[in-house]
């Protein structure tokens, strides 16, 4: 593998230090089925499914989260017509997703999932 | 020794995924009205863990959990493991995924945790919040 070493990128008009790319992109990111299984993913170990709606995404590779729960940053797919995915918890290691339809009931659904922030 | 994200992304990029024919089933103890939950492995990790030198020893992940948040981990940088049968792998999943109060620490009858093929999971989800691990048979029973 071949490694490309530069401390900016630039299109010829703007410039950023190489950092600011890879520190913005996602370090882990899932998309699952309505049943919770991963369909394609990055640095995730497991999926649980705890019921109607409720998933618990399990990381490879930790993040960096303080005692307040600050750390990690999530980004969610909602569906169609009303039906959403909210972010239920987060710990260095788990992501908690519930999926709702517009009436803010339980819904199987499917749920992508792409997570930003500091890994451990 | 590279970050295990690091290796994670390489072995993306050059392994296929793996489906596992596994699923793990368990209930938790101090959730006793909670339905039956399901661990789904992930296709990438699994082909991470037949393949062998990507993950880290699951010990770094135990001891891990009972390190502060915001102080450094041992998992990232811990030197990988050798290649898993499946079933090792499952075993390690269970460890690493399942809270101890399931698979260490119960002391209880009642069965808590199986591993079942992926055929004994219903696809009828209708009764979903009503699952819990059948105690007779190898089965989930509403």
């Amino acid at each position: 593998m071949s490694t490309l070493s530069v401390s900016n990128i630039t299109d010829g008009t703007d410039t950023v230090e190489t950092g600011y790319v890879v520190n913005g992109s996602a370090k882990a990111w899932v998309n699952t089925n309505s049943g919770g299984s991963p369909l394609s993913s990055l640095n995730v170990a497991t999926v649980t499914d705890n019921g109607t709606g409720n998933y618990t995404i399990n990381f490879t590779s930790n993040f960096t989260i303080d005692g307040n729960d600050n750390g990690v940053a999530v980004a969610l797919c909602a569906g169609n017509n009303g039906e959403g995915v909210r972010c239920a918890g987060s710990t260095s290691g788990t992501l908690e997703l519930r999926s709702y339809n517009a009436s803010n009931a339980a819904l199987d659904r499917h749920v992508s999932a792409s997570i930003h922030g500091d890994l451990a | 020794m590279s970050h295990l994200w690091d290796r994670l992304a390489e072995a993306k990029s050059r392994l296929a995924p793996v489906q596992s024919k596994y699923r793990v089933l368990f209930e938790d103890p101090t959730q006793p009205d909670a339905p039956a939950a399901v661990l789904v492995p992930d296709p990438n990790w699994m082909a991470a863990a037949l393949e062998g030198n990507i993950l880290p020893p699951i010990d770094t992940y135990l001891r891990d959990r009972d390190v502060p948040d915001g102080q450094p981990k041992e998992h990232p940088y811990a030197e990988p493991i050798g290649a898993m049968t499946e079933e090792e792998a499952i075993e390690y999943l269970i460890q690493k995924d399942i809270p101890p109060q399931v698979w260490r620490d119960y002391q209880g009858n009642r069965s808590v945790l199986k591993i079942v093929p992926v055929e004994l999971i219903p696809s009828d989800r209708s009764f979903r919040n009503a699952w819990k691990i059948n105690q007779t048979e190898m089965e989930m029973a509403a």
